[in-house]
């Protein structure tokens, strides 16, 4: 039922919950009860498959109820719920029971490799620990992968998408897996967790209508998530550091996995990890293990192996276990694998010789007979004998390390298929000396593409003055130029003196000054132009003015309005588009509904940027500018609307 | 210049268009460094070819190959499994020989014989490869298919060859120039490519060492070889007397030209050679036996002395006289005698009588040579050393001995490289007037790459890998540090270089006990050049792959080391480059302290002159493998607080020179590191590399500039018309030299023509473009 994630079967009861009265929302996964009253505070929301009982209330009772108990007694005491209804309250509760059984019957009776039962608590075997003989290391051994990824977000709770307990266990462990990494990307996208909570927990849109579409930010946390931690780079006895509690000194080991006991024995902790690498970098000691484990006990073969001459040399190659020699101890298995230090000029282990020649260093040096010269002592390669098998072990480590990088650590001599030779010419090859390439356009296939390029042609004059000559056009500019570098403002002739408003007539009678009409004309005009320019200058500069910044939850508002128009936009279109071909949800008929729903939902966002901007003049703001801020919303709003219209009458 | 400027393409098509355009066919004999080097050559001439074909250039006939040795041509299926060089050359012999194959041809089956030499008798003499430019590996290809040995289809092919490309000692080093390079016409052009180190190479070829071990092995050979000729008495005594008859007759003629035994030839200078007959107290096998017995028994007695002896070889010779009567001429012959008696005996697996053949060339070359040469005997290989291990030098301290016939003989010789700085150390070390001397700048249109120079670590103590302090755990430690900071800072490839192996694999033992490198595994791979040089390829290849897959890496390995030469650390292979000190050789070696006393004497060069300019060259050679191209850039730390002083720094070549301000010539890590970020942070940002008009030409271009050359050349003219000659012609103006502003930095180019060139020759050389 709830598999297929439609909305459709989202069910509401009228519920009262400790006495106030509210809506019970019950999802295919999810049972949630919101208050009907706004500020009332309590709400719940409950994944369904993490219900254990249920228990109603007898039949023909004052109240028609039920209580829902869930794991872990979470919330406490469970919900009871009241349903409220006086003429379908007895039939929503049997709705709301028939939707509970199948969780309550699976959590009664969890499946074995349950989906809820957390990280397998680690249930090792830890054999007694420490040989009590050995005096410098006790090996332990705990036989759980101390380094295994713990399972993530282990958390039981809300597991949408299993609603239908007997699904194949491949299918749920999938559905468990996808809404992990939904969950990650939620996380991870601040801006898409409050979409989600507004549109799917709103009960606007489905989960997988929110999802679909966003695949690729799935796999790509799917990718990351997968990316595991490659082998430690470290030298692996660089690791463990014995000598450090022995002589005092450090000596650049980290000592993982090492437990001193004040004054007693050092502990090991060996992880299946450790000891996976400690073969890889020595394979006599697996050739060892598979021999003789069965025959003595893991702890003893541990720590009889850190114990050995064989683990001296393997560690510090041979430098420091020359001198201690006679007070090593003998060990009749891994004394067997002891061998010389490969210290000698040419290295014991075979070469492949299948060397790229430009990397062959050999063909140079066997390209014209021997030297028969000695080089000084400090020239001489090899001669720090004791460097040599360390030497050799950097390479070796690095070269392993660079084979895990490729995941085939298995095969010590597997090289990737390459080329046999090499390509000559690209190694003389300079790039920098390449001419400047062709810059390489794609032709359009236009129909008449001639006809078009002859219009283009005889769409008429361009430039600035059109039908001008260069050389007409120049001569203005010069022009220009000359008179504005020689115009002075001539302001005398322009604007007159000021006559006073009356002279004195011959008969000593004031009288209007004749040229004060003229006067007033002429300041009357300065007045207006200066109002003009004033007017332009306040301008100019309003719209390079910093506007006070938008109040935080008008923002607020204005962001989840936009955010959810584009989310239905997206909804809407990618219902409308041909589906791709493979692609979910891809009936007509499903698609159909979606887009009606989704216009619907767009209808609503002129409104809701009107509330918006009823909000923004309450509180004082200006609401030309959350409306234009709002208006490439409402746009595109539009346009998918207006196509909608387009889209229904035709189809009417 | 960095590699990767088109140096080797430009002498090549210069060249041939020379050549081509002439009628007299001169051949062109280029000599390169290492076979990478070499391959990559071969394949420019390829694509020259090629270029010039699509051109309609008319090439018919042209050939060009390049020689490398049996072992990296062999295709023979047990002998081509041989690592050593030496092995495979006597197994070769034993299996194309001329006895071998008389007998093996007389009677199938009784000799064993390589079928793919065999093969080659079916080709026309001259013609067994069709015309055209092969690389190495083309031709281990081709002979694949054919079935033909390549590396006998080359040598027989070097008369008819119109380009051979090989590397310096073929005609250096006399023990094989005879055989190999012997047929070069006098006509032919020479260049010596990446030359920066010729004096070198030079110095060894004409050096000789014996050893304690060596001698007891030389001594056993004697033995075998008695009781060979014992045997040959009672079969076949007439061999020995018809050997004895030649050489009555004259040692030339018994050593008629066989390119079978190219690995046991004369080695001295073929001018020294002797042209008559061998003394004869010599003649008779049993008496040069018993000859070579008394000289390895005096050797050794000389050997018991436990104090430093250093004489001339007139002393040597009058010191043997006395002892043992060998005198100077029957010692001259030693190795002449020794071949021909060999070759008589019809010995097989002449490799087990390799210390006989060092033995008796080291006679030949005590006796033929006096001046400017010195005998050393070390009793202990260190001051230190308590256990005597006596080696006996025979050193040549004159480069210019070797080399004077290579300019004796050739009329024209190029001598280039990218790091050979200052320009006049070579005349003067290898003796020689060179005609034209040319160093050409590089144009860069952004600062592609960062030298630094890190005098002290970031607590302030001044590091460096002189001897005193070098092995000083603040020094090592404040090293160690800039090698961690750099892994974290730098992308992909680090390389890293040090003075010596010594130095390096102590280093390495003390930076792993510091816990240095477990920080630097953190950031990137860690590889170390090893004294084997497959194993070192192999972590090369290993490097690579992990700059590639960005897991990045670094190298260490040592300078004038096997890798420093021939590796290029280009682009992502290598970002940052650091050297460790300053890569002096070990001045303690009496060697090098007679060769700079000769230097001293006899070229007025100063000791120290010519150490610093020693180790610079090394130096630049390392930090300029991180470059190639002008689109690649890096950075170059020099971790050593000598390198501050402006001495130092000026044998440098100017390209990387002048890129050192005063501000990055004396830093601490910290502040270098931030720098290198900086850097690092600028360079990635994106850039228009198109380098047209500045370092890469259109034809308009540079016709435009040939016009306008001429214009000047002839107002010149006119000015000189009756003033000089031809002087002015020799100048040089390829299209590299003034496309720089004038202070860019110069690389160094030297022409040297000894002989008489005609002018017209000269002016074509000059101007290529004219065809």
């Amino acid at each position: 039922m709830a598999s297929a994630g439609e909305g459709s079967d989202i069910r509401r009861f009228d519920v009262d919950f400790k006495k106030v009265p509210g809506t019970l929302t019950v999802t295919g996964t999810h049972i949630a009860w919101v208050p009907k009253q706004k500020e009332a505070m309590d709400r719940q929301n409950q994944a369904m498959n993490r219900a254990i009982n249920m228990l109603a209330s007898k039949a023909g009772s004052k109240s028609v109820s039920l209580k829902i108990l869930f794991k872990d007694d979470i919330p406490s005491g469970g919900l009871l719920l009241v349903f409220s209804n006086p003429s379908t309250r007895e039939n929503d509760r049997k709705a709301v029971q028939d939707i509970l059984i199948p969780f309550v019957a699976a959590n009664k009776n969890p499946p074995t490799g349950g989906t809820s039962s957390g990280p397998a608590t680690p249930s090792a075997t830890v054999p007694a620990a420490a040989v009590p003989s050995t005096n410098a290391a006790a090996a332990v051994m705990s036989a759980n992968a101390k380094g295994k990824r713990k399972a993530e977000g282990s958390s039981p709770s809300a597991t949408p998408g299993v609603s239908t307990p007997n699904l194949p266990p491949a299918v749920r462990a999938g559905r468990e897996k996808q809404y992990k990494l939904r969950q990650k990307v939620l996380k991870k996208n601040p801006t898409l967790r409050m979409l989600h909570r507004e549109l799917v927990l709103g009960k606007q849109i489905t989960e997988e209508e929110f999802w679909d579409g966003r695949e690729a930010l799935i796999q790509a946390e799917e990718m990351a998530y997968a990316q595991k931690p490659g082998r430690a780079s470290r030298l692996l006895d660089d690791r463990f550091d014995l000598d450090a509690g022995r002589k005092g000194k450090s000596t650049g080991g980290t000592g993982v996995g090492i437990k001193t006991a004040e004054n007693g024995p050092v502990i090991l902790k060996l992880s299946k990890e450790l000891t996976r690498e400690i073969f890889e970098e020595f394979p006599v000691v697996q050739d060892a293990y598979a021999r003789y484990v069965p025959g003595i006990s893991e702890t003893e073969f541990w720590s009889r192996y850190f114990t050995s001459q064989l683990w001296e040399r393997h560690r510090a190659s041979v430098r420091k276990s020359a001198v201690d020699e006679s007070s090593r101890k003998k060990d009749d298995i891994f004394d067997q694998y002891l061998e010389e230090p490969d210290w000698n000029i040419q290295p014991r282990q075979a070469q492949p010789d299948d060397v790229e020649r430009y990397l062959d260093l050999a063909a140079t040096e066997e390209d014209h007979g021997e030297s028969i010269t000695v080089r000084d002592v400090t020239m001489q390669a090899g001669r720090e004998r004791s460097a040599l098998p360390l030497i050799r072990r950097f390479n070796d480590h690095s070269k392993k390390l660079l084979r895990a990088l490729l995941g085939s650590v298995s095969d010590p001599f597997f090289f990737p298929i390459r080329r046999r030779g090499i390509d000559l010419y690209n190694e003389i090859d300079l790039e920098d000396l390449h001419g400047p390439a062709k810059e390489t356009t794609i032709t359009l296939d236009v129909q008449n593409a001639a006809d078009m390029a002859d219009k283009q042609g005889n769409e008429g004059p361009t430039g600035v003055l059109p039908g001008r000559s260069e050389e007409e056009l120049r001569s203005i500019a010069s022009e220009s130029t000359s008179k504005l570098s020689t115009f002075t403002p001539d302001f005398s002739s322009v604007c007159l003196p000021n006559p006073g408003t009356t002279q004195i007539d011959a008969d000593g009678n004031p009288e209007p000054h004749p040229a004060h009409k003229a006067f007033a004309v002429q300041r009357d005009a300065q007045a207006a132009a200066l109002l003009v320019v004033k007017d332009l200058h306040t301008r100019a500069n309003a719209e390079t003015a910093v506007n006070a910044p938008i109040p935080d939850e008008i923002f607020e508002q204005m962001r989840s309005c936009h955010n959810a128009a584009t989310e239905f936009l997206r909804q809407y279109w990618s219902a409308i588009l041909p589906s791709q071909p493979g692609a979910l949800n891809s009936s007509a008929s499903a698609k159909e509904s979606k887009a009606v729903k989704m216009a619907g939902y767009l209808k609503n966002t002129n409104a809701k940027v009107e509330a918006i901007v009823q909000s923004g003049m309450i509180m004082g703001f200006d609401p030309e500018r959350i409306r234009k801020s709002m208006a490439p919303t409402i746009a595109a709003v539009d346009v998918a609307l207006a196509r909608e219209a387009k889209r229904t009458t035709q189809a009417a | 210049m960095p590699s990767g400027t088109g140096k080797t393409v430009s002498l090549l098509s210069l060249i041939v268009s020379y050549m081509q355009f002439y009628p007299n066919k001169r051949k062109l004999i280029y000599c390169s460094r290492t076979v990478p080097e070499i391959e990559k050559a071969l394949a420019e001439l390829k694509r020259l070819m090629e270029y010039r074909a699509e051109m309609g250039a008319d090439d018919e006939g042209f050939r060009g190959l390049g020689l490398t040795s049996r072992r990296n041509l062999c295709l023979h299926p047990e002998v081509s499994k041989e690592k050593k060089g030496k092995v495979v050359d006597s197994r070769c012999r034993d299996l194309t020989s001329a006895f071998a194959c008389e007998k093996g041809r007389a009677n199938p089956g009784s000799v064993p014989l390589c079928s793919y030499h065999e093969e080659l008798n079916n080709y026309e003499t001259g013609n067994l490869i069709p015309a055209g430019v092969y690389t190495i590996d083309d031709v281990k290809k081709y002979g694949q298919e054919k079935g033909v040995c390549p590396y006998f289809t080359i040598r027989r092919m070097l008369p008819f060859m119109d380009v051979v490309i090989y590397s310096f000692h073929y005609l250096l080093d006399p023990k094989v120039a005879e055989q190999v390079s012997a047929e070069m016409s006098k006509e032919s052009i020479v260049v010596f490519d990446e030359a920066h180190n010729i004096d070198n190479v030079c110095i060894e070829s004409l050096s000789i060492d014996l050893t304690r071990p060596m001698l007891d092995s030389a001594a056993r050979s004697v033995n075998k070889i008695s009781d060979k000729i014992e045997e040959i008495k009672q079969t076949d005594s007439q061999k020995l007397e018809d050997e004895y008859k030649k050489l009555v007759e004259g040692l030339q003629e018994a050593n008629e030209h066989r390119e079978d035994e190219d690995m046991m030839v004369s080695p001295v200078l073929s001018k020294d050679m002797l042209d008559e007959a061998v003394p004869g107290n010599i003649r008779k096998a049993e008496h040069f036996i018993a000859f070579l017995k008394r000289f390895i028994e005096y050797l050794k007695t000389r050997m018991r002395v436990l104090h430093v002896v250093a004489e001339t070889p007139t002393s040597f010779l009058a010191h043997l006289k006395e002892i043992t009567y060998i005198e100077k001429r029957p010692l001259k012959f030693a190795a002449e005698r020794l071949t021909s008696l060999v070759r008589t005996l019809e010995l097989t697996n002449i490799d087990e009588h390799y210390s006989l053949q060092k033995v008796a060339s080291f006679g030949t070359l005590v006796a033929t040579y006096e001046k400017g040469f010195l005998l050393i005997l070390e009793p202990y290989e260190t001051e230190h050393a308590t256990v005597p291990n006596p080696i006996f030098h025979f050193t040549c301290l004159d480069p210019s001995l070797a080399i004077a016939p290579v300019f004796e003989r050739f009329s024209s010789v190029v001598i280039t490289s990218g790091t050979i700085s200052p320009l006049d150390m070579y005349p003067k070390i290898l003796q020689f007037q060179p005609v034209t001397e040319q160093s050409y700048p590089m144009t860069l249109t952004r600062n592609a790459f960062l030298p630094m120079v890190i005098t002290r670590g970031s607590d302030q103590v001044p590091i460096s890998s002189r001897f005193e302090v070098r092995n000083d755990p603040a020094v090592v430690r404040n090293f160690g540090s800039i090698l961690i900071d750099m892994a974290k800072t730098v992308p992909d490839g680090v390389v890293a270089f040090f003075p010596s192996y010594l130095y390096m694999e102590s280093i390495v033992s003390a930076w792993y006990d510091m816990g240095i490198l477990s920080e630097v595994w953190k950031h990137k791979l860690l590889f170390v050049e090893t004294p084997d040089a497959m194993e070192t390829s192999i972590a090369l290849r290993n490097y690579r792959e992990a700059c590639n897959n960005g897991r990045g890496a670094v190298m260490l390995s040592v300078a004038r080391g096997k890798v420093s030469e021939g590796i290029d650390f280009d682009h992502n292979y290598g970002r940052a480059v650091i050297m460790f000190g300053i890569p002096y050789q070990y001045t303690e070696s009496r060697i090098l302290k007679a060769r700079l006393e000769f230097l001293r004497d006899n070229h007025r060069i100063r000791e120290n002159d010519y150490l610093t300019f020693d180790a610079m060259r090394h130096a630049a050679q390392c930090v300029g493998r991180v470059l190639r191209g002008k689109t690649d850039w890096g950075l170059m730390v020099f971790a050593d607080k000598r390198f501050a002083r402006t001495d130092k720094r000026a044998k440098l070549p100017k390209w990387i020179n002048s890129y050192i301000t005063e501000a990055h010539s004396n830093l601490s890590t910290d502040v270098a590191i931030s720098l290198a970020k900086k850097f690092i942070r600028q360079i990635s940002q994106p850039f228009d590399h198109t380098q047209t008009g500045i370092s890469l030409w259109t034809l308009e271009d540079i016709e435009r500039r040939q016009a306008q050359d001429k214009e000047d050349a002839e107002r010149a003219d006119r000015e000189l018309k009756d003033a000089m000659g031809r002087n002015h012609l020799s100048m040089r103006n390829g299209n590299g030299e003034e496309n720089g502003d004038g202070d860019m930095d110069p690389d160094v180019y030297m022409d040297d023509f000894e002989g008489v060139i005609d002018e017209a020759e000269l002016a074509a050389m000059d101007m290529p473009m004219d065809m």
